[in-house]
């Protein structure tokens, strides 16, 4: 009974217009973005971090969460139509998706991949509901040595699952943890890196690091290959899949929700990962793999499934554990603090409304882009279309009113174009951001668990293993490290960079 | 030139630099940890994952290996580099000459000078973006943009 109220509270919440027009905003904007290739939702979320300023706390997670599920959907419509994809965890669905279009069923992909993003979205944020309350009320029993390690485990998952070299991931955690130290020091006051500027005492800002590293070292990265934009000619036609499609997909559908939700709540999993194994998953069942990879209808909705599910289920460990899961939700953490909320096991309690409105915005949120991405379709096919020569100085210019309007520095602008090239450069040596990204978010709440639990122990580094809860996330994270150097897993990670690189 | 030799030289002189500013910022004991203690543990880790990187290189497969010229081969860098420059150009002016002529004068330049966009579109397009934008932040949100040398 008391979810049933929580649940109408939350509707309550999100019908108000003010929540339904950001809702609408942030799955427009999440779908235009998902379908732009190069910007995604890191990128878009920081840029429009400062428009969240002048709303209530709950209007702007709910603005900022329709932008990250969003992107779900809209990366799909460019993977089946140009073959490149919209968003990372759409690489997939370019493998069957642009099959597809190239043998004129592109409408069935289309269609497909929504209903499949619909189901498998609608699945994750019931899941998110039942799961984040009793997960909160477990983890009231987190003490800073559990933390300490849930965040330990975060970062090796996220570099373990890292595309390319996994030493290359561990060192950039490092680095993001040296960036999120700038500033003054909490406890003693004093100021770390800040290389005598007074504009970095407050520290870093996310919004300067992130639209650096994501936004404008892709818009670099893109303006010296010219990108191909080769939209499938020809009408799209009936959006409706059919009988057989339907049968064909009902169980990869229902397979890749599960998977997705799952691998989506750990924290370092995420989108990209399980449309990844959703699809391996549906190849290894299927009778007849041999069509994957040319136009099957299953490679198309379980990934898409899969990424949806995953995106809901990001939210279990942030709104529970004040944990972000990925990059992504590190904005999203970032917004919190910014509005004075600070995620973790207290905040279902402390503010219902935001996390049961977030989550009624969710089912809303899903309905309004099953709208977007179907009846809409041909517009966002004519903006595929629009030349990268129009679009990138607009995102370019947007990033840096958008950083600049934050603190009003001209600082942070500074930082934002010294991170676009830091973050060139790291692509072009194969180092990725995003687990920087994460470190840099988790450092301060990493930081004060470290010393918190040190000085519960005097100083005996056995409180992390000597803690069952603690022990067990360490001991995780020590087995996912030992196993990336077995040569099998050495092995079986150098057929997926290479599987990545033809992708890329 | 390799390039992964050259990436792992540039990080582990940024964790050994990061390693030595945590130990001038004091690392403390485990008991009482320090202002630096965490830097000093974060530095020695980015050091050590760079020296690994430095030794994988030497290992790696002599056809495998990636010279710095093979990074910027068959790409026109020259538009990133440009695209960098007027970036910093913006941000240098744009708190004196205000948001306006400041940001017209970059999507202008951007779209007619290096994109080769029609005057056409290279004027509408920045004029719908700058005045909708200025709407936004400065009607909307109420956040003050900087008006420059066009004054309030």
């Amino acid at each position: 009974m008391e979810l049933l109220g929580n649940i109408a509270s939350g509707f309550g919440v999100a019908f108000q217009w003010h929540n339904l027009l950001f809702c609408f905003v942030g799955c427009l904007i999440g779908t235009l973005i998902g379908v732009l290739p190069g910007l995604g939702p890191v990128g878009a979320m920081s840029i429009l971090l400062p428009i969240t300023f002048g709303i209530s706390p709950v209007t702007a997670i709910i603005m900022l969460a329709g932008i990250y599920y969003g992107a779900q959907y809209g990366g799909s419509t460019t993977s089946i139509l140009v073959g490149i994809p919209g968003e990372a965890a759409s690489v997939v669905t370019t493998l069957d998706g642009h099959q597809m279009a190239l043998q004129g069923r592109s409408g069935p992909a289309l269609g497909m991949s929504a209903f499949a993003s619909f189901i498998a979205g609608t699945a994750g944020v019931v899941g998110l509901m039942l799961l984040a309350p009793p997960l909160a009320s477990l983890a009231l029993r987190f003490g800073p040595p559990e933390y300490f390690a849930v965040m330990i485990l975060g970062m090796v998952i996220l570099t373990y699952l890292a595309q390319k070299s996994m030493t290359k991931s561990l060192m950039m955690a490092g680095v993001g943890v040296l960036i999120g130290l700038v500033g003054l020091d909490n406890m003693s006051g004093v100021p770390r890196f800040t290389m005598g500027l007074p504009d970095l005492l407050d520290g870093v800002g996310i919004a300067p690091l992130a639209m650096g590293l994501f936004g404008v070292s892709e818009i670099l990265l893109n303006v010296e290959q010219r990108i191909k934009q080769g939209v499938v000619s020809g009408q799209v036609g009936s959006l409706l899949p059919n009988r057989a499609d339907w049968s064909a997909s009902g169980m990869p559908i229902a397979r890749g929700s599960l998977l997705g939700f799952l691998l989506g709540i750990l924290p370092g999993g995420g989108a990209v990962l399980a449309s990844f194994i959703a699809y391996g998953t549906e190849k290894r069942l299927s009778r007849t793999p041999e069509r994957f990879g040319k136009g099957a209808i299953e490679g198309v909705a379980a990934p898409e499934a899969a990424n949806n599910a995953a995106a809901q289920a990001a939210f279990v460990p942030l709104m529970t554990l004040g944990v972000p899961a990925n990059a992504v939700m590190g904005i999203l953490l970032g917004a919190l603090m910014i509005h004075g909320i600070t995620p973790g096991p207290m905040m279902i309690q402390k503010n219902p409304d935001l996390f049961w409105g977030t989550v009624a915005s969710m089912y809303l949120g899903n309905i309004m882009l099953l709208v977007l991405n179907l009846p809409l379709i041909g517009l966002w096919v004519r903006l595929l279309r629009v030349q990268y020569g129009v679009l990138f100085p607009l995102i370019l210019f947007i990033a840096l009113i958008g950083a600049y309007v934050i603190n009003g520095s001209e600082m942070d602008l500074l930082l934002m174009l010294g991170f676009g090239i830091l973050g060139y450069l790291m692509r072009k040596f194969g180092y990725e951001p995003a687990p920087l990204i994460l470190a840099f978010v988790l450092t301060p709440i990493l930081e004060n668990a470290l010393r918190q639990s040190l000085i519960i122990s005097s100083g005996s580094f056995s409180i992390f293993i000597t803690r069952p809860i603690s022990a067990a996330f360490l001991l995780l994270a020590a087995a996912l490290l030992i196993s990336a150097l077995l040569p099998s897993t050495r092995r079986k990670r150098t057929v997926l960079v290479a599987a990545a690189d033809d992708q890329n | 030139m390799n390039a992964e030799r050259i990436g792992s030289v540039f990080w582990f002189l940024f964790g050994a630099a990061a390693f030595i500013g945590a130990r001038e910022l004091g690392l403390g004991t485990a008991q009482e940890p320090g202002a630096g203690f965490l830097a000093g543990i974060a530095g020695a880790f980015v050091a050590l994952m760079a020296l690994i990187i430095f030794a994988q290189s030497l290992r790696a497969d002599p056809d495998s290996r990636v010279r710095l010229a093979d990074l910027w081969a068959d790409v026109n860098w020259h538009r990133a580099v440009l695209i960098g420059v007027i970036t910093l150009a913006f941000i240098l002016v744009f708190e004196r000459l205000g948001f306006f002529l400041s940001s017209l004068v970059l999507l202008i330049v951007v779209m007619r000078w290096v994109e080769g966009l029609p005057w056409r579109t290279a004027l509408l397009i920045p004029l719908v973006a700058v005045v909708s934008t200025w709407l936004l932040f400065h009607k909307v949100l109420g956040i003050a943009l900087p008006a420059g040398i066009l004054g309030t």
